[in-house]
């Protein structure tokens, strides 16, 4: 059964949109002639394009989906993930780090490790980075079909393979250029199709207070339900809203996830690669807007037996309320045709951008660090810019490789999430050090790295597997203190195990290993990198003005739903 | 420094990106893509009236398609090409230099400089300086037809033999003879020639790794400005 019908007017913007995406790769394909230009857009981008992308990337209908349902389940706290959960890090990878990554010259993230320690590091990283960019890019290919399978009734391969040969059209031709103007085409497309569910869903809720009103504190507040771990309905405490969130996973996504951290290697110069996170960190802030205003419109409107909104059930659990389809369920309960395509189409947009997205990092990192450094390290630019067109064809095909077995065995979402805290949290720990404390060691690091990404690998898998023994042990409390913790909780506190040990293992075994020299750290380390001068340059200019701006909104975002 | 007569590119070595035309801005898609997709809401409102949705009377693809064409012509507006806008309409030619704009050059060791070279790039600090050498293959101000202006200072230090520059100043000409272990800072409009035969002398040159270039004819330089 369909829940919403397309008109031919949807039909047209649907097909425009394609249309558009294409042409935009045929267009770029002509300034794309050099490395420099396929894999780093020639890095001539201004922050602005560079931030909105760096956000683009990041942002997918995924997420939007996920977290429009999550606020159902969990209030006010989803909007965590946009705040505490983002920020901080983007605005610290503007500050302090983005100086290293961009001065280095590197054209990737395990570039930077390369340079830092040594080619163990690098492919240890490039590796790990790539098979998660391509289970990533299939996993979201597969979602993609599944929702819209359910909500429009649309064949799964014809969706599948439609997005992944337009894909894998643009990207080939226009590389990351494409991939970035697609991405900031999606941000504006989401605004433009889903910002207006949140707006009639409060019009027809009486208004913004009757949002928030009769809220249970469980749902409607963002802190004061986090100090006991059953105060809330994530059932987790604020230290694994800090600690877990705040700090392990989400600096380690945002610092050293190539996928995001690419579009700011774009920028034209080192002061708008600085601002790129920081201008990204404006928009991530007003996201809840949408995704968790339409969350708890969803919610109200739930809770309202005479409004005749209900969730539709999950197609491989029936018996359970699929969350992901609220927003899917406003669109059919308040878009006329012609909204209703523009609605399917920002959510096209954002699952196809979130794959071009990981397409376009793992034909960088597979191109530069896995096939130069190890394979051909003698191959010319023109081959390498052929290599990473074949990098994207094959990348796409394994992506749908991937999306076909996540179709045959769903539960293979259940391992993204550990991924995530398996791959980013440890790395950040790892690039902590390595940036910011000469002292630390090749062989330190490669060895504190392997630790950190097994102990949250195990965490995850002893939960999965002896989840109540774990329980009545009290290893569960120990881990996450907590005795029942939610998955959520458990992702955060495994993801911080991750990081806890890996800094420790780095940290300590640096004191029994030879560093590099000052010489070959030049420019790597904190101590060893000229400072940005920015003597000449007007206040309204500075990262760290802008920084600051954002530093004072998130404050006050997070006093205001206190 | 730049090649007299050719847009500056990086050295062969280096993976420059492409110097010349660029891009659209993404603005001007996104304005368009917006625009498109209003008319098309706006229509599909006129076509089906009030429909059966919830707030279906308030005829929410009207106004918002409204919205929608408003700020698809705000992003049209402000980044469509035109003669004030992203290309210069001038006289002359602009080229820009962008980061990296010069090779992976070997450290520690010296380094390569090839002869009978107008403009070779040798290294340089991205988002900071490069260098390079410049050997000119003409050999007399008069055969100098174009200058170019940087919008950065450019430092030149006599290597060997002879160089002298030509820069256009209070709307004439006047020559520097480079003199060695006498750096000269130049931020005028330049060009420079070996009196004593084609690329017979060798300048080092320092220079930010990113900068426009606005080349002119040497008399458009000398032409009083207009009030």
């Amino acid at each position: 059964m369909t829940v919403i019908h397309l008109t031919t007017i949807d039909w047209i913007i649907i097909v425009l949109y394609f249309v558009a995406i294409i042409g935009i790769g045929l267009y770029l394909r002509r300034f794309t002639k050099t490395g420099e230009d396929f894999f780093m857009a020639g890095r001539r981008n201004s922050s602005w394009v560079a931030g909105l992308a760096f956000l683009s990337a990041n942002l997918g209908a995924l997420e939007i989906l996920g977290w429009t349902g999550g606020t159902m389940k969990y209030g006010m706290a989803v909007a965590h993930w946009y705040w505490i959960g983002a920020i901080p890090a983007m605005l610290f990878l503007g500050l302090y780090m983005m100086p290293f990554y961009y001065s280095s010259k590197i054209h990737s993230v395990p570039g930077y490790l390369k340079l830092r320690f040594d080619e163990r590091i690098r492919l240890l990283n490039a590796i790990s980075f790539a098979v998660m960019t391509l289970l990533m890019s299939g996993i979201n290919l597969y979602l993609m079909a599944l929702v819209f399978r359910t909500i429009l009734g649309w064949d799964w391969n014809v969706s599948m393979w439609v997005s992944a040969i337009a894909i894998a059209s643009y990207i080939t031709l226009g590389g990351l250029m494409s991939a970035i103007f697609t991405e900031i085409v999606q941000f504006f497309l989401i605004w433009a199709g889903l910002f207006l569910v949140s707006v009639l869903g409060v019009m027809e809720l009486g208004g913004p207070g009757e949002v928030f009103q009769g809220l249970p504190e469980n749902m409607g507040r963002l802190w004061s339900t986090m100090g006991n771990a059953s105060n809330n309905e994530m059932h987790v405490t604020w230290a694994g809203i800090v600690m877990g969130l705040g700090f392990v996973l989400s600096f380690g996504y945002w610092t050293t996830d190539f996928l995001v951290v690419q579009r700011a290697f774009s920028s034209k110069d080192l002061r708008s690669a600085r601002l790129t996170p920081i201008t990204a960190s404006f928009f991530k802030m007003a996201l809840p807007f949408i995704v968790v205003v339409a969350g708890l419109v969803a919610w109200k409107l739930t809770g309202q037996a005479h409004s005749g909104f209900q969730l539709l059930n999950h197609p491989n659990n029936p018996g359970e309320l699929w969350h992901d389809t609220a927003l899917p369920m406003l669109i059919a309960r308040y878009y006329p045709p012609g909204l209703v395509g523009l609605g399917i189409t920002a959510l096209l947009a954002g699952f196809m951008a979130g794959q071009a997205g990981n397409v376009s990092a793992f034909n960088t990192v597979w191109t530069y660090d896995i096939y130069r450094a190890v394979i051909n390290p003698k191959a010319s630019d023109a081959h390498l810019v052929w290599m990473g067109r074949v990098t994207t064809i094959v990348g796409i095909l394994l992506s749908v490789g991937t999306a076909y077995v996540a179709m045959q065995f769903n539960t293979i979402m259940d391992y993204i999430q550990a991924i995530f805290s398996w791959v980013n949290a440890p790395l950040f720990a790892t690039f902590l050090l390595g940036m910011f404390w000469k002292r630390t060691t090749s062989t330190a690091a490669f060895v504190g790295l392997i630790c950190g990404m097994l102990v949250s690998f195990s965490i995850f898998i002893g939960f999965k597997l002896f989840g109540p023994s774990m329980a009545s042990s009290g290893l569960a409390q120990m881990l996450t203190f907590s005795a029942d913790p939610s998955e959520m909780s458990r992702n955060l506190w495994q993801a911080t195990w991750g990081w806890v040990v890996c800094f420790a293992v780095t940290g300590g075994l640096s004191f029994f290993t030879k560093p590099k020299t000052d010489a070959e750290l030049e420019g790597l380390v904190k101590g060893l990198t000229p400072k940005t001068d920015e003597a000449q340059v007007p206040l309204i200019g500075r990262p760290a003005f802008w920084a600051a701006i954002a530093a004072v909104v998130l404050v006050a975002l997070n006093l205001y739903f206190w | 420094m730049s090649q007299k007569d050719k847009p500056l590119s990086a050295a062969p070595e280096s993976a420059a990106h492409t110097v010349g035309p660029e891009p659209l801005p993404i603005w001007f898609f996104v304005g368009i893509i917006l625009g498109v997709y209003g008319v098309l809401v706006v229509i599909a409102g006129l076509v089906s009236g009030e429909t059966d949705t919830v707030l279906g009377h308030t005829r929410p693809a009207l106004w918002w398609g409204a919205v929608l064409v408003a700020v698809g012509y705000v992003f049209v507006a402000i980044s469509r090409p035109g003669p004030d806008k992203a290309e210069y309409k001038g006289p002359g030619r602009r080229v820009q230099t962008r980061p990296p704009s010069f090779p992976v050059a070997p450290v520690d060791t010296p380094l390569a400089v090839e002869q009978d070279k107008v403009w070779q790039v040798l290294c340089g600090d991205t988002a900071h300086w490069r260098a390079g050498v410049y050997s000119p293959e003409l050999t007399s101000a008069d055969d100098i037809v174009e200058l170019e202006r940087h919008d950065c200072p450019e430092l030149f230090l006599l290597m060997d033999g002879e160089v002298t520059l030509l820069i256009a100043e209070g709307g004439k000409t006047r020559q520097i003879e480079l003199e060695p272990g006498k750096p000269v800072l130049v931020t005028a409009p330049h060009s420079g020639f070996c009196p004593k035969g084609p690329h017979s002398g060798r300048a080092f040159v320092v220079e930010r790794d990113s900068f426009d270039t606005l080349y002119q004819k040497v008399s458009e330089w000398t032409a009083p400005s207009k009030v």
